[in-house]
């Protein structure tokens, strides 16, 4: 067993010394160039605010970005010097023909208008403890649709439910936005191996729920849910479950 | 008689049509005239700069990590087996990164099973995927020689998941920390130190067992 994880780690570890010697590029030609109007700008040996600044690029001279990650950018100066700049840097700066630059970070307009999110929710699923995921699509500021996998966790059954939610935001604009869903979808209850005769069974299910989105911060949001579940069954009833969960979100 | 009623009603529906979008056609008109005509003094006082802006978009962004890695994972009262899984992570800022992995294992006998020769579980393969936030902490340079120099920085992990284990499914919490070195701009190296901790009936009683798994790997950022 140590004996394998030994040779892959150092087939790793020489496939990387071999990439990092010969400083491989995947997309070589792609970026944009830019003239300094900034007195000057510092340039960081890494992409956070802990790295040391080792450069300064000056005030006219030419510089090309060509990676960013999070919210700093990879520069190379005409000279040829490599390093990080942050984003809030590059407020005066221009390019080769005049252009403005529009490198505003993800704010509350990007948040308004996001199109994609993907969140992680914990609560309570009835008397279990459950864990959602999901991924949403903006249609437009008031409507999304989202899809939801949730696992609910005791000691009698698991259950897993996936489901696909209409989204309605009456108020997007508001810091703490209020929000009403409609969902459909299937759960699958299997109760606890260790008791007598567990027999899976599935249920189609619909939802209404309600809850706020409040916005954090960059590209963080809060969100906080309650759910309402039908479970269609066979039987003469069905069963309501309700459901509540918080967590936290990141759009992009 | 009916017939004519209905002729002299139609008549005047279509007039009516006719002479609305004779109107409203001309007050079109009459609105598109004015902005075509740019008068001289118009060209001096507004001159016709391309405002065109340099968008982000054109830049190769690195936000999302993909990646494999390989290691050992201590599952209490089942032994050390080898782990290997995949991960994938959203960078959301310098700082704070969210992480998905899904890891799989193999657990190997209690000593009571190797002892009185008495199979406990026929399912043994242990599953388990999480979603984790972590924040990175300590950025820092690794220094290899004279020439060389990578970036690297330390992060702690907290997050939630499931556990696939003795056929049955857990709620996992998972916490730990981590050692990243950066050997190009979009791959990196990975140690990982993670307890996992469940609570099972498998042994008779109800136990909360903590699982540790330590692992290194690879991932690209695109």
């Amino acid at each position: 067993m140590i004996k394998t994880i030994t040779w892959i780690a150092a087939l790793c570890f020489s496939i990387c010394a071999n990439i990092a010697h010969a400083g491989w590029d995947l997309i070589p030609n792609r970026g944009v160039d830019l003239i300094v109007i900034d007195p000057y700008i510092q340039m960081h040996t890494g992409p956070g605010r802990g790295y040391p600044v080792f450069h300064v690029i000056e005030k006219g001279e030419k510089l090309h970005i060509f990676v960013k990650r999070t919210d700093w950018f990879k520069v190379e100066t005409a000279k040829g010097v490599k390093g990080w700049v942050k984003r809030s840097s590059f407020v005066k700066t221009l390019g080769l023909e005049g252009q403005l630059t529009a490198f505003t970070g993800p704010g509350r307009e990007d948040y308004l208008n996001r199109r994609f999110e993907f969140g992680i929710l914990t609560g309570r699923f009835d008397t279990a403890d459950s864990l959602t995921t999901y991924g949403a699509f903006h249609l437009t500021q008031n409507i999304s649709g989202e899809l939801k996998y949730t696992q609910t966790f005791s000691p009698v059954a698991n259950n897993k439910l996936l489901g696909f939610n209409v989204v309605h935001k009456p108020f997007p604009t508001w810091r703490i936005s209020p929000f009403f869903t409609l969902g459909y979808g299937q759960i699958s209850i299997s109760p606890s191996a260790a008791l007598v005769q567990p027999k899976q069974r599935k249920n189609w299910l619909y939802t209404v729920g309600t809850g706020a989105f409040v916005y954090i911060s960059r590209r963080f949001l809060m969100r906080i849910e309650y759910n309402k579940h039908t479970l269609l069954t066979k039987r003469e009833a069905n069963e309501e479950v309700e459901e509540w969960k918080a967590g936290f979100s990141v759009f992009f | 008689m009916e017939s004519r009623i209905q002729r002299i009603f139609l008549v005047r529906v279509i007039l009516a049509a006719v002479l609305l979008t004779a109107s409203s056609l001309s007050i079109a008109q009459h609105d598109g005239s004015n902005p075509g005509e740019k008068t001289i003094l118009d060209s001096i006082i507004e001159p016709d700069l391309d405002r065109r802006k340099i968008r982000e978009s054109k830049i190769d962004s690195e936000h999302f990590e993909f990646g494999f890695f390989t290691g050992v994972m201590s599952v209490e009262d089942f032994g050390s087996n080898n782990v290997s899984g995949l991960r994938g992570a959203f960078h959301i800022s310098e700082d704070w990164f969210i992480e998905a992995v899904y890891g799989a294992t193999e657990i190997s006998e209690t000593s009571a099973e190797a002892l009185f020769d008495i199979p406990l579980l026929e399912d043994r393969n242990l599953r388990y995927y999480n979603t984790s936030l972590g924040v990175n902490l300590f950025p820092g340079e690794i220094f290899i020689g004279r020439n060389h120099a990578f970036n690297s920085n330390v992060f702690l992990i907290l997050g939630a998941g499931n556990t696939r284990f003795a056929g049955d499914e857990y709620l996992t919490y998972n916490f730990g920390g981590g050692f990243r070195l950066f050997i190009t701009d979009w791959m990196s190296f990975r140690l990982d130190f993670r307890n996992h901790i469940f609570t099972h009936t498998v042994l008779g009683e109800e136990k909360s067992i903590q699982n540790l798994e330590t692992h290194f790997g690879l991932s690209i950022y695109f």
